[in-house]
């Protein structure tokens, strides 16, 4: 292979594997030196705010730290509406060797590619853009370092080919293949370090299918082995890892900033320092350029670390690629964040998301909804306002699952269809848990009334003046509430057939809800120094009224983990039946000594009237709950039976 | 190998705090006094320290130690972190050998993620507790830990406060908490990590460590002296929740009334709150005998916590505690801020008491000026036309101002002035700073118009019914009609406002003036004790 390139080349070129490796170094460099311009301009136009920290990419490029500090930190805006940065022409000038180092390379592997990208340089330099002065205008930093979508030339966009072509170089001038990957100038020890990131690569890769990209090139250049891989198609996206000894950098420049974070959060279980991941950093480079770069460290403890890492980072490239097309497909059926939450998901469980976007991403969603469940599911809704948000998660997860299986395994496609309506179907079926998160919300709303009812006697108890028509109030809207969520209820009830003993919990917490807002209305017109005997029950009472509300809120919570819980959730679920009962006993004794108290006489009509009638609506709360207890406890059993 | 500090484990050990900070090793005081102190674990400072100088093994030391940390916490609890059934939630706080006051950042509720939302209404009975804490959570987390802005969250805050119908955060229902914790998950957007209590937790750490090297933390410590300080702890506390429901809550107390010194505490609680409700000033918090009313079980145990503090640690205290379904948790504990004329009296009294000697007496009151302090009392001002909540002592006779603009053009015209506020805000400080007197509608003791008035000596009252009339210039009190101009007067002793111009009769304590004068005599006759003039 290298006799062959050798022969290609002339005798001359045997060099070009060390005249590549400087190549990519210098890569680096310039990517860092592009940095620290926008990082000047932007600490410039807002010299309030610390500047961008640039140490660990500087670290990995070789660069010294104080320079681009200085770089950074001294530049200003000047009057003339220019940015004096110190050392500019120094920078400008490094900039250009850089990128002259990297030509030098491809002129030799590639003569005609070097000759144009000279070219490119020569007008780039005529602009005056790499001008050695002392201060520069900020649009000409975003001429320098942005990548224009309508494609006029920049040095950036000149960088980006000239690393393209350096890396086909360095593949073609490999002096063999190691592990898949294209190498050249390894020491011995360098070889278990590529071998480790290959072997994580080999184990992922199958879930590209047939995307391309993933091409790795791996050189010794100097103190540092460095492994490349160049991902997708995308030009700016790009990993570098460069290894010294046990401690490893990664390089990572991507257009999508969002898809940074999430390839770095897959390693959250090493010990690794990022940096370039502050949203504030992000926006500063976001203003004038057109990629970020996110830098890590991870200082390994011993080899074997350091290969689990390089590993772990081989195998979670496949899942970058396509990333932000799977995304913006997921959040037509559920929220921004949980659509990342089920590509984080996909990834670290070696699913991915390409086999699924490969099978139609969109459309095999929406086909699934619209055969199996056309009624059920409108035009252009969300999963997860129709399953619930876990149960759509869920499901969309296993499209993913299931679509990478049927793909690694060729299975027809007719099977992953069918597969996946089955599945929805059955989600459908057990909507109850949704169902039974909206009882949940109910039983806060009754426990709302009825903390009210608790503050309200308290005041007066202790003497403090009530606002009973802003209690009386707040009950009413609370209780409007309930109502507009159990007409929502019983709706959603009917549409997906769900059990019929359902629709009974709602209506038994409505119907308590009903009971403590006339509680509260009473309350409100209860007058002002009711004898502290008579609170005392009362307040006992509103106690019960809580207890109550809060063991069927207990209840149902523990009842929708029930159908694929452990028996402790059912356990619970009867425990809180058990509480509802004696809550209902407690609260009849309750009453019955208010009973006994306002007919043992003395009392004005209009305070036995309200007390008594009070206490009743209270009473009769407990007693819906305990109803509620009881529909509860079938539920339960019957789950358990099935 | 660096190693984590356990906090409720049993132990005794004590901490200094250039190990693990100054609050968390007085937390490890109290615990080792056997009060009740949520546990917790520190990692100490010179973790910060190998973080910033960019130790290669601080990364690991952090993931291990925070690890550790979780695994203890469980085990005293009995709870787990981010469980669905029984989850663990957990503070992230910040600490520095010396004190940074609301220098360094703060992560609460950590751990509470949705499925732990869901844990927490299992265990609890109560959405709208869990909820709460998911929405608290989210708030920090995001600004904190995320970076992210806080505009679009206040914003969706103040968009649902709006369409419910209500003033503020504490009247919004469970669904309608529930709906903003939805809203602020979906702000949070590509950071999922808000669901993996893990990385929240490493999160909400790394974000203590960023806060330390921050801008204005460091412009603080050039400010303060401070710049020798190595770093912060991290302490990661199990939450204790005052805002389960209305046997919960949260306040701070003092072992004796910071004002005027008097040997009774001053307590200020709210109910079905946590802590950063009652310092907010954005409510009234209720005193002492609500507490007796509602939980004297608690109440009980809290005077006796305050005397065993102060007797520990020889001064009078200043607590921030929790309430958590009846069961009472003390949070912290330092020395109070008080009046001049509180220092002189607990001084007295200390001495009398026989907690301290003259000669500390002494050294405390070195920074008292002494020669300044009257009691004064108002004569001839009538029956008060309505009572609120005395913040700061002293009587203040003074013209109405609405605003700092009315307040700043009446005593420019060379009359005193009493500034009437909603609340304070930072817009009200330079109002604050030419008033004799403040009186503000809402907020208690703690709330920062008492804290500002206090720290200035002026006379305060807070929490008093004010309806304001903004557009017409003009305040109604109880049935009274204030015009900008009119004359008040105010006791901030007995949090009592009085219309018309009342007559102040000051009068100097003497007897305590002479015992002060009896020890300085005394101390004549000690070799002098020389102390660094920066403990003013």
């Amino acid at each position: 292979m290298k006799a062959q390139i050798i022969e290609q080349l002339g005798q001359s070129e045997i060099l070009l594997p060390s005249l590549v490796a400087e190549g990519l170094a210098a890569n680096n460099r310039v990517k860092v030196r592009m940095s620290a311009l926008q990082a000047a301009a932007q600490h410039a136009r807002e010299p309030t705010q610390a500047p961008i920290d640039l140490s660990a990419e500087c670290e990995a490029a070789g660069l010294g730290l104080a320079a681009i500090k200085s770089v950074v930190g001294g530049a200003r805006l000047g009057a003339n509406g220019r940015i004096a940065i110190p050392e500019l022409a120094k920078l400008m000038e490094g900039v250009s060797d850089d990128v002259k180092i990297m030509i030098r390379a491809v002129e030799i592997g590639a003569p005609s590619d070097g000759q144009a990208a000279m070219e490119r340089l020569a007008l780039i330099e005529a602009s005056g853009a790499l001008a050695p002065t002392e201060d520069v205008e900020p649009a000409a930093i975003a001429r320098l370092t942005g990548v224009s979508a309508t494609g006029g030339d920049s040095l950036h966009r000149l960088v980006m080919d000239l690393h393209k072509a350096l890396n086909r170089l360095a593949a073609d001038c490999a002096e063999e293949i190691l592990a898949g990957a294209h190498v050249h100038g390894l020491r011995d020890e360098d070889r278990p370090a590529v071998e480790a990131f290959m072997r994580g690569l080999a184990r992922t890769e199958p879930l590209k299918f047939g995307h391309p990209g993933l091409a790795t090139t791996a050189a010794r250049a100097g103190a540092r082995l460095i492994i490349q891989n160049d991902i997708g198609t995308t030009d700016a996206h790009v990993l570098v890892l460069s290894i010294e000894g046990t401690s490893v950098t990664v390089t990572h420049t991507d257009v999508h900033f969002i898809r940074a974070k999430f390839f770095t959060r897959l390693f959250d279980k090493f010990p690794v320092v990022w940096s370039g991941l502050e949203a504030k950093k992000a926006e500063g480079a976001a203003a004038d350029g057109a990629f970020y770069l996110v830098t890590g460290r991870l200082e390994g403890e011993s080899v074997e670390e350091r290969d689990r890492f390089l590993e772990a980072i081989g195998a979670a490239l496949v899942f970058l690629i396509d990333w932000n097309k799977a995304r913006k497909v997921l959040r037509l059926w559920v929220g921004k964040a949980d659509a990342i939450g089920i590509l984080d998901w996909a990834a670290r469980n070696s699913i991915g998301h390409r086999a699924f976007l490969e099978l139609g991403g969109a459309e095999l969603v929406a086909s699934a909804v619209r055969h199996a469940i056309p009624t059920r599911i409108g035009f252009g809704e969300r999963l997860d306002s129709s399953l619930g948000r876990d149960s759509a998660v869920d499901f969309l997860r296993t499209v993913l699952r299931v679509s990478t299986e049927a793909l690694l395994e060729g299975r027809s496609v007719r099977l992953v269809r069918d597969s996946i309506e089955a599945d929805l179907v059955r989600r459908l079926e057990r909507v109850e848990s949704m169902l039974l998160a909206i009882v949940v919300r109910q039983c806060g709303l009754a426990r709302e009334i009825a903390a009210a009812l608790v503050a309200n006697i308290a005041e007066r108890r202790s003497g403090r003046p009530v606002n009973g028509a802003a209690m009386a109030a707040f009950a009413r809207r609370v209780e409007e509430k309930a109502d507009r969520i159990a007409i929502e209820a019983r709706n959603e009830v009917s549409r997906f057939g769900a059990d019929a003993n359902i629709e009974e919990l709602v209506n038994g917490v409505e119907a308590a809800i009903d009971e403590l807002e006339q509680a509260a209305f009473i309350a409100s017109l209860m007058p002002a120094g009711v004898e502290a005997a008579l609170l005392r029950p009362l307040s006992e009472l509103c106690a019960a009224a809580v207890a109550g509300a809060e063991a069927a809120a207990s209840g149902v919570a523990a009842a929708a983990e029930a159908p694929e819980g452990r028996r402790a959730d059912s356990e619970d679920a009867l425990a809180a039946v058990a509480r509802l009962i004696d809550v209902e006993h407690a609260a009849d004794a309750s009453e019955r000594s208010v009973t006994a108290l306002v007919l043992s006489g003395g009392l004005d009509l209009t305070t036995a009237l309200s007390v008594l009638e009070l206490a009743r609506a209270i009473e009769r709360a407990t007693d819906r709950l305990a109803g509620f207890g009881h529909r509860l406890r079938q539920h339960v059993l019957a789950d358990l039976a099935a | 190998m660096m190693q984590i500090v356990r906090i409720g484990d049993g132990s005794t050990e004590r901490h200094t705090a250039d190990h693990i900070g100054a609050k968390a090793a007085n937390l490890a005081g109290m615990a080792s006094l056997g009060l009740p102190v949520p546990p917790a674990f520190v990692l100490p400072v010179k973790l910060c320290a190998a973080v910033i100088e960019g130790d290669p093994h601080a990364e690991r030391h952090l993931i291990d130690g925070l690890r550790e940390g979780v695994a203890f916490l469980e085990g005293v609890t009995g709870k787990r972190f981010g469980d669905r059934r029984a989850p663990l939630l957990v503070s992230v706080r910040s600490g520095a050998a010396r004190s940074m006051p609301g220098m360094l950042d703060t992560v609460l509720d950590v751990g509470c993620s949705l499925a732990a939302v869901r844990g927490l209404i299992r265990q609890t009975g109560n959405p709208r507790f869990a909820w709460d804490c998911r929405r608290r959570f989210l708030e920090g987390y995001s600004s904190v830990a995320l970076g992210l802005d806080p505009a679009p969250f206040s914003a969706e805050l103040t968009r649902i406060i709006s369409a419910e119908g209500a003033e503020n955060d504490r009247q919004l229902d469970c669904e309608a908490l529930e709906r903003l914790a939805m809203a602020y998950h979906d702000l949070v957007e590509d950071d999922c990590p808000s669901e993996d209590p893990e990385a929240q937790l490493l999160g909400a750490a790394r974000a203590v460590y960023r806060s330390w090297m921050s801008e204005r933390a460091c412009a603080y410590r050039r400010m303060e002296n401070l710049e020798h300080l190595r770093g912060t702890a991290v302490a990661v506390q199990a939450m204790v929740f005052g805002n389960r429901g209305l046997t919960s809550g949260a306040g701070v107390a003092f072992s004796r009334d910071p004002s005027n010194g008097a040997v009774e505490p001053v307590i200020d609680i709210l109910f079905d709150a946590q802590g950063e409700d009652v310092v907010s000033g954005r409510v009234t918090p209720l005193t002492e005998a609500a507490l007796v009313d509602a939980l004297p079980a608690v109440a009980v145990d809290l005077r006796d916590i305050l005397a065993r503090l102060e007797r520990e640690y020889e001064d009078v205290q200043d607590i921030e505690f929790t309430i958590e379904n009846g069961k009472l948790w003390i949070l912290q504990t330092r020395a109070a801020k008080r009046t001049p004329r509180a220092a002189l009296r607990i001084a007295v009294d200390l001495v009398h008491e026989g907690l301290i000697t003259p000669h500390e007496a002494l050294r405390r009151l070195k920074c008292v000026n002494i020669d300044s302090i009257v009691n004064a009392s108002l004569d001839g001002a009538g029956k008060p036309i309505a009572r609120g909540v005395a913040a700061s002592s002293g009587i203040a006779v003074g013209r109405a101002a609405f605003d700092t603009a009315g307040a700043e053009r009446l005593a420019g015209a060379g009359d005193a002035v009493i500034l009437m506020r909603p609340t304070m805000t930072t817009d009200d400080v330079a109002g604050f700073a030419v008033a004799a007197g403040i009186l503000t509608a809402v907020g208690g003791r703690t709330a920062h118009a008492a804290l500002v008035a206090r720290q200035m000596g002026k006379p305060c009252i807070v929490g008093c019914a004010i309806n304001f009339d903004a557009s017409a210039r003009k305040a109604q009190i109880g049935a009274a009609v204030i015009q900008e101009g009119d004359w008040l007067s105010i006791d901030g002793d007995a949090g009592a406002v009085y219309l018309g111009r009342g007559k102040i009769v000051e009068q100097r304590p003497d007897d305590e003036l002479a015992e002060f004068a009896r020890w300085r005599s005394g101390a004549h006759h000690r070799a002098p004790r020389s102390e660094p003039a920066s403990n003013c």
